[in-house]
């Protein structure tokens, strides 16, 4: 058992050194893409725990 | 005599186009009505009980919408060979791709259950107790995924999606008013006016209509059936022809709805089966069947749509042409997500109503990343060459896309804070 959840770490690195490096060309209308995404994202997330707090209050 | 020849000939030749069609047809027209699940129709109800006919036109506006996203799909994973999932990976590298990843394993998981919801609340107007309808299920789609091939799993799931049509003899039994279906339903305008729950009620409906589980679907269908560039005319015709039809179920289910039930307020499609029930048990018994097919169609993708993207990313042989011994992970990763997803259904107390919101803010999350990233993807030159976007395709898809992310992370706060859009 250990060694099948071990092998799934080592899975899990392998897939991370294999995907490293995005492949497609970070060309500017790319970057701003991925980082509006990004702040889309924070601002979502911030959303949930805000309401999570204002819930558990 | 040469005119009979004439006719003969367009006869064979329609006849060859029609079965050359139905080789290659399944992931577009599978994934396009099992849109129209468990989740889908409830809405569809909910959404006719409140507005009767008036909201037909902009359901015939999601049609060309979901046409344009799902092609996309098609186009990549035919000229790629790679699932949505590994596209991601590959595109954006690890960071996005586990965002992706993780995210569509939770909303697959979530949608999961509110398609057993559905069918357990379909089957139970039948006295049928849920427990046995989630053995039952579990059990049939084990059986129609380890068949080992991919097209006798594809025709299975064509011959479900044919049973997404009882909603149109149900329709006639209601003998809806076809001038004020004309009049109210196909000029558009916003019965009550545009207010806070106009807008939650359209949003609703986009979210049925474009979901992230669709992409991934898709895409990951194209490359197991073993679709190339030069399949892609068919692919799209495929996902013309589902977007269409699960438009016409949909409209016809907003028949039914606006004729009988307008006015109540509707919480499930359980809830409005009963009441059909009640009208006439012809009409309830379809809505019922309807919504178990429904739930089913959406399980029947949904699972596989996680073990897909996880067999693509993780190296597991992951096609529906092996068999258990071939693809363990694959298949334990499908039955693991089909069999917790049932389970939670059957606990006592389960705060179903709870995950079926929740379903509605992961989705938000993953569908606005999904779909820029598709645009991106079907930008690259290199890996796209003649398939990529067109400058008019990129206009279009970016206001669609653009549209769809302001309007559904505006649901998603509307589902979290309700009382802002009152």
């Amino acid at each position: 058992m250990w060694k099948i959840v071990r092998r799934q770490f080592e899975k899990i690195g392998e897939i991370n050194r294999k995907y490293s490096k995005p492949r497609i060309e970070m060309s500017a209308p790319v970057r701003w893409s991925l980082l509006l995404l990004r702040c889309y994202l924070l601002f979502l997330v911030g959303l949930m725990i805000f309401r999570f707090i204002t819930l558990l209050h | 005599m040469k005119w009979f020849s004439q006719i003969y000939y367009r006869y064979s030749k329609s006849w060859k186009i029609i079965k050359l069609y139905f080789l290659i047809a399944g992931p577009g027209l599978v994934v396009m009505i099992a849109d129209n699940d468990a989740g889908g129709i409830t809405t569809y109800a909910a959404t006719s009980a409140k507005y009767g006919y008036g909201l037909i036109w902009f359901l015939l506006l999601l049609v060309p919408v979901a046409y344009f996203v799902q092609e996309m799909t098609v186009r990549l994973g035919a000229v790629t060979k790679r699932g949505h999932a590994e596209a991601i990976f590959d595109g954006f590298g690890a960071f996005w791709g586990w965002f992706s990843l993780i995210d569509l394993m939770l909303v697959d998981w979530l949608t999961l259950v509110t398609e057993f919801i559905g069918m357990t609340a379909a089957l139970r107007i039948f006295g049928v107790p849920p427990y046995l309808t989630v053995a039952a299920v579990c059990l049939l789609l084990g059986v129609i995924v380890l068949n080992g091939r991919y097209w006798t799993w594809e025709k299975i799931a064509l011959v479900f999606c044919a049973f997404n049509l009882i909603y149109i003899p149900g329709a006639f039994i209601v003998h809806p008013s076809v001038s004020s279906l004309v009049h109210n339903g196909l000029i558009p305008n916003f019965p009550g006016g545009f207010n806070g729950e106009m807008f939650f009620y359209l949003m609703a409906n986009i979210g049925t209509t474009i979901a992230p589980w669709m992409l991934f679907f898709q895409q990951s269908a194209v490359v197991d059936k073993g679709m190339t560039e030069k399949d892609i005319p068919w692919g799209k015709f495929d996902t013309m022809l589902g977007s269409l039809v699960t438009g016409i179920v949909g409209i016809f289910i907003f028949i039914v709805g606006g004729t009988v039930l307008r006015g109540v307020d509707i919480e499930s499609a359980g809830q409005a089966s009963r009441l059909l029930m009640g009208v006439n048990r012809y009409l309830g018994t379809f809505m019922a069947i309807g919504l178990f097919d429904a739930g089913l169609l959406g399980a029947i993708c949904i699972s596989l749509a996680s073990s897909w993207a996880f067999g693509e990313i993780f190296g597991w042989a992951h096609s529906l042409n092996n068999n258990i011994k071939e693809a363990p992970w694959f298949y334990a990763n499908y039955f693991l997500t089909l069999l917790t997803a049932g389970a939670v259904v059957l606990i006592p107390g389960a705060p179903l109503v709870l995950i079926t919101l929740f379903v509605q803010v992961v989705a938000v999350t993953l569908l606005p990343a999904a779909l820029v990233f598709l645009i991106l993807l079907l930008n690259d030159e290199k890996t796209m060459g003649e398939y990529r976007n067109t400058r008019i395709q990129n206009i279009l898809n970016s206001v669609i896309v653009l549209t769809i992310v302001v309007l559904s992370s505006l649901y998603g706060v509307s589902v979290l804070f309700p009382k802002l859009f009152q």
